[in-house]
């Protein structure tokens, strides 16, 4: 998957609406903790049709965006996107992942090492790292994979993603 | 195999990847008052409409939770204010009965009335008082507003009432200016919630107008005298030209009343109980004064009219030449053929008939 000069403009839009999702969609759901996360869905599409060095400045990029707004320590939101980033667009190189089971998969996959790299980055203690890990991020990682398919679903024509069932 | 370019992108990625971690790590390993000026800076600028949006969305959800609230209080308003009405009216007939309490000078008991949701609960009711309270059967069960029946049964803490509208219901009754006296039953052949009461063998010749009080008589020993039974509405019917049945508006509702008293002693009359009968006793007593006093009029004109007959006629007496008088034993008798005019002197004198009637 790559974005050539036809659907920029919808992988433009997509994003926007993405993050619009994030701000004033996500405060409104349940609990915020295990709401989906909207940024790293837009991070993981970034990362799939892109090389692994853009998904790593994209996520060096979004992880400045999430660590500017939440209270976590600033640079572990970076590093944690930055790596989660790259190894998505490095993944989906490897694997060759067209199937929606496996994007799912890469969503969950990507919260919860995201999670894992901010708990341990920020230097939280030992029992609130045990809820996160595999309490917390797991929840949440599920939900962002329902919603990033989701959206895979609805933009795979304007970003020409093949899914494959 | 990878391409020459393959490993050119490679590295370049890898060296992205690296100038990134590193670029994450210094920040990180930042002072933390430093990292949260550059967080707070990016907040200040380029994130500016991300702050917009999460605030707006923040206000959405407090927003609802505050409808929330004002609708759960409006709700609570609601609810209370709908009780108030229903308030009001227990405060209003519970104090209409503590003064009826006050003023009804016969030892009675004060007792709540146990409704049942059936049809017929407005002729029989439960209270909530027994032969423990003193009360006993056959005793009259008032409200401040009138009569309402009497006590059919007695348990230990509860008591039946027969109410007015019950079938086999009656009272002996009259009407409040003491000119007719009847029987007030129950009328015939109305269901239970449209009961109205009929004052009965009420003479032809008398006619009530409607409105007219009708007050229990006293006559029987169950009902005391005084209590408001109802008011003429009209005429129910008549029966062969001698009797004219008139409808009542009872006085009391027995499908309405919370509270009632039973009456324990049987007292003679209960009419200082009830304000209606006690402005009718003024009234009625008013009335008396007022025909006293024409009647004492009325003597005193008799009396002059009299005193000037008198006058007139021994002054007329006087004028006319007066005849010997002869000694009794030696007076001759009279001829039987003078007559003698009946309003002469010596007529009213001789005779002991009081003097005639010279009122108009």
């Amino acid at each position: 998957m790559s974005f050539g000069r036809g659907n920029r403009a919808g992988f433009a839009l997509v994003m926007l609406v993405l993050i619009v999702l994030q701000f004033y969609l996500r405060p409104r759901l349940w609990d915020a903790r295990i709401a989906p996360d909207f940024l790293v869905i837009a991070l993981l599409v970034i990362a799939m049709g892109s090389r692994p060095g853009v998904g790593a400045i994209a996520g060096l990029v979004l992880g400045l965006v999430a660590d500017a707004l939440t209270p976590a320590r600033v640079g572990a939101g970076m590093l944690a996107h930055t790596v989660v980033g790259y190894l998505a667009s490095w993944g989906r190189a490897v694997f060759f992942a067209e199937n929606i089971l496996v994007h799912a998969g890469m969503f969950f996959a990507g919260v919860w090492v995201r999670n894992l790299i901010v708990v341990g980055a920020s230097g939280a203690p030992g029992g609130s790292v045990f809820r996160e890990i595999f309490v917390i991020a797991p929840l949440q990682g599920l939900t962002t994979a329902v919603a990033g398919m989701l959206v895979l679903y609805i933009v795979r024509e304007w970003l020409e993603i093949r899914l494959d069932v | 195999m990878l391409t020459a370019s393959d490993r050119t992108y490679s590295r370049r990625d890898t060296a992205t990847l690296l100038v990134c971690v590193a670029i994450s790590l210094v920040i990180l390993l930042l002072p933390p008052a430093l990292g949260q000026g550059i967080a707070a800076s990016l907040r200040e600028t380029v994130l500016t409409p991300a702050i917009w949006l999460q605030a707006r969305a923040q206000e959405g959800r407090t927003s609802r939770a505050r409808f929330a609230a004002v609708v759960s209080q409006r709700d609570s308003t609601a609810a209370a204010a709908q009780a108030v009405p229903l308030l009001t009216a227990e405060n209003r007939r519970l104090r209409e009965l503590l003064d009826l309490g006050r003023r009804v000078r016969l030892r009675h008991a004060a007792a709540e009335v146990l409704h049942q949701p059936s049809a017929t609960d407005d002729r029989m009711l439960l209270l909530d008082v027994g032969s423990e309270d003193g009360v006993r059967g056959f005793e009259p069960v008032i409200a401040p507003e009138g009569l309402v029946g009497v006590i059919l049964n007695v348990t230990t803490r509860t008591a039946t009432v027969m109410t007015w509208a019950h079938p086999e219901f009656r009272v002996s009754a009259f009407t409040a200016d003491g000119r007719v006296f009847g029987l007030v039953a129950p009328s015939t052949g109305t269901v239970a919630s449209e009961a109205a009461l009929e004052f009965r063998a009420a003479s032809y010749r008398d006619t009530l107008a409607p409105g007219t009080l009708v007050l229990s008589s006293g006559l029987g020993g169950v009902y005391p005298k005084g209590i408001p039974v109802g008011r003429v509405e009209g005429v129910a019917r008549e029966q062969e030209g001698w009797e004219r049945v008139y409808r009542l508006l009872p006085a009391a509702n027995p499908s309405a009343v919370s509270h009632v008293m039973v009456v324990l002693d049987r007292g003679d009359s209960l009419s200082d109980a009830f304000p209606a009968d006690s402005i009718l006793a003024a009234a009625r007593a008013d009335s008396l004064a007022r025909v006293a006093a024409a009647d004492s009029a009325l003597r005193a004109g008799i009396a002059d009219s009299v005193r000037a007959h008198l006058r007139d006629s021994l002054a007329r007496a006087a004028a006319s030449p007066a005849p010997a008088v002869a000694p009794a034993t030696q007076r001759p008798a009279a001829p039987a053929a003078a007559p003698r005019r009946p309003d002469s002197a010596a007529a009213r004198r001789d005779s002991s008939a009081p003097p005639p009637d010279t009122t108009p």
